[in-house]
């Protein structure tokens, strides 16, 4: 008899310890969750105004039926929609920059991913982009590895001289018509996410909100395998560890003892 | 013939992948002492290509640029002077098109960046004068990336401002 308590206890113990285990893995996978944006608690906020979709636009709300018309793209709040369907090719850009040089991105066959800002001198909500935009540590949404170009329409559709006092300086801005017809933009502020190694679309779409749009870049990255977070492994993820400056800049490409790291970049300005 | 960009006199093709700039920087509104020029003396138009992405703040030869370049990517910087150079004998007749691996050295760069190589060469278009300054990535594969550059070089046109 007592051979048999001794037996079920054990028993109980085994799966008293299992139980725990499993409760602690799917804590983890929670929290891993979570840190990747995704919410799975009872009364967890609707998604916002915003409608920047990543990876597949199929089965995804905030999204026009296909085939519906570029300027028909419009949602209830006035924010522009991506359009059903499989994620487009990716264009080079070339227009002129609001001071009136010539300027021409290459986007296909670029190293990292490139966030194209279709941004216009009017609308109320695109000046929360322009002033978080001259903030040069916001035009790093997606990372280092993630080049920040802000598009508007041309000099015949804008006004050079109105885009020349909200653009800043250091922000590679381009007014081109062409650009906007390529990438099928409804309505500014629009955000198209482009991998540049594949030449493709990977995500697009309107956010109301600087603050919002990061977020959803974040995020859209993640989708694209291309965050911060890529090269952790499963490990990682699932203990939600995070890299650290030297990891992330690592995986950005730069190295202790990267001249970026040391150099004036505007110490031969002006040297003719 | 691929996309052209035109801009304050220069025009050029635009390969695949590659960041074009023409670009004239903005006078001084300070004039110099006792002179009719602005203090810096007149800006010229310069163009800056390059086979990976151009960041917004440069210098005139590409600073802020090639210290981040690759191992593979190849700049091309055309910057323009007064006038008056243009008839100098320091300056050439014609754009220069077909660079070869021997015009290129290490200390030929503005600033000598290891594992880089630079050429530069001074000519005249219509009594405007030009500097043509090429940075290779790489010394060791300078062969293979002055064809890059020499693609470019034959898309590069002076035309009227």
């Amino acid at each position: 008899m007592s051979v048999l308590v001794a037996a079920l206890a054990l028993v109980v113990l085994l799966l008293a310890v299992l139980v725990v285990g499993l409760l602690r893995s799917h804590a983890e996978i929670l929290r891993a969750l979570h840190d990747l944006g995704v919410n799975l608690e009872d009364g967890s906020p609707e998604r916002g105004p915003g409608t920047f979709e990543a990876g597949t636009r199929n089965s995804r709300r905030g999204v026009a039926p296909a085939g519906t018309a570029t300027e028909d793209r419009i949602g209830e709040n006035g924010m522009g929609l991506p359009e059903d369907g499989p994620m487009g090719d990716a264009h080079d850009l070339m227009g002129v920059t609001p001071a009136g040089d010539g300027i021409a991105v290459g986007v296909r066959g670029s190293a990292g991913m490139t966030l194209l800002a279709f941004l216009s001198s009017g609308c109320m909500t695109c000046h929360d982009f322009w002033a978080a935009f001259s903030e040069p540590a916001n035009r790093e949404l997606g990372g280092a590895a993630t080049r920040l170009v802000v598009i508007a329409k041309g000099p015949d559709a804008e006004s050079p001289s109105e885009l020349e006092q909200l653009a800043d300086p250091g922000l590679t801005t381009i007014l081109s018509s062409e650009a906007w017809d390529d990438y099928s933009v409804p309505v500014a502020p629009y955000f198209v996410l482009v991998d540049g190694e594949r030449s493709r679309v990977v995500g697009e779409g309107a956010a109301a909100s600087f603050d919002q749009l990061g977020s959803l870049i974040s995020k859209a990255l993640a989708d694209a395998g291309r965050g911060l977070g890529a090269a952790r492994s499963r490990r990682d993820v699932l203990r939600g560890r995070r890299p650290d400056a030297d990891e992330a800049l690592a995986q950005a490409g730069i190295e202790p003892g990267h001249p970026s790291l040391h150099e004036d970049p505007q110490s031969d300005r002006g040297g003719q | 013939m691929g996309p052209r960009l035109t801009a304050h006199g220069l025009r050029s093709g635009v390969p695949a992948g590659w960041d074009v700039r023409i670009e004239c920087r903005a006078e001084s509104a300070v004039m110099a002492p006792g002179e009719a020029n602005p203090m810096g003396g007149f800006v010229h138009p310069t163009l800056h290509a390059a086979s990976s992405p151009l960041p917004a703040d440069r210098g005139d030869y590409g600073s802020g640029y090639v210290e981040q370049m690759g191992p593979r990517n190849v700049f091309v910087c055309l910057a323009e002077f007064d006038h008056e150079a243009g008839d100098t004998a320091m300056f050439a007749d014609g754009i220069p098109r077909q660079l070869s691996a021997s015009d290129f050295h290490p200390d030929a760069q503005q600033r000598v960046i290891a594992g880089q190589c630079g050429s530069q060469r001074f000519f005249a278009v219509d009594g405007r004068a030009f500097c043509l300054y090429v940075v290779l990535g790489s010394w060791v594969q300078r062969a293979l990336q002055v064809q890059q550059v020499n693609q470019f070089l034959q898309t590069i046109d002076v035309v009227d401002r």
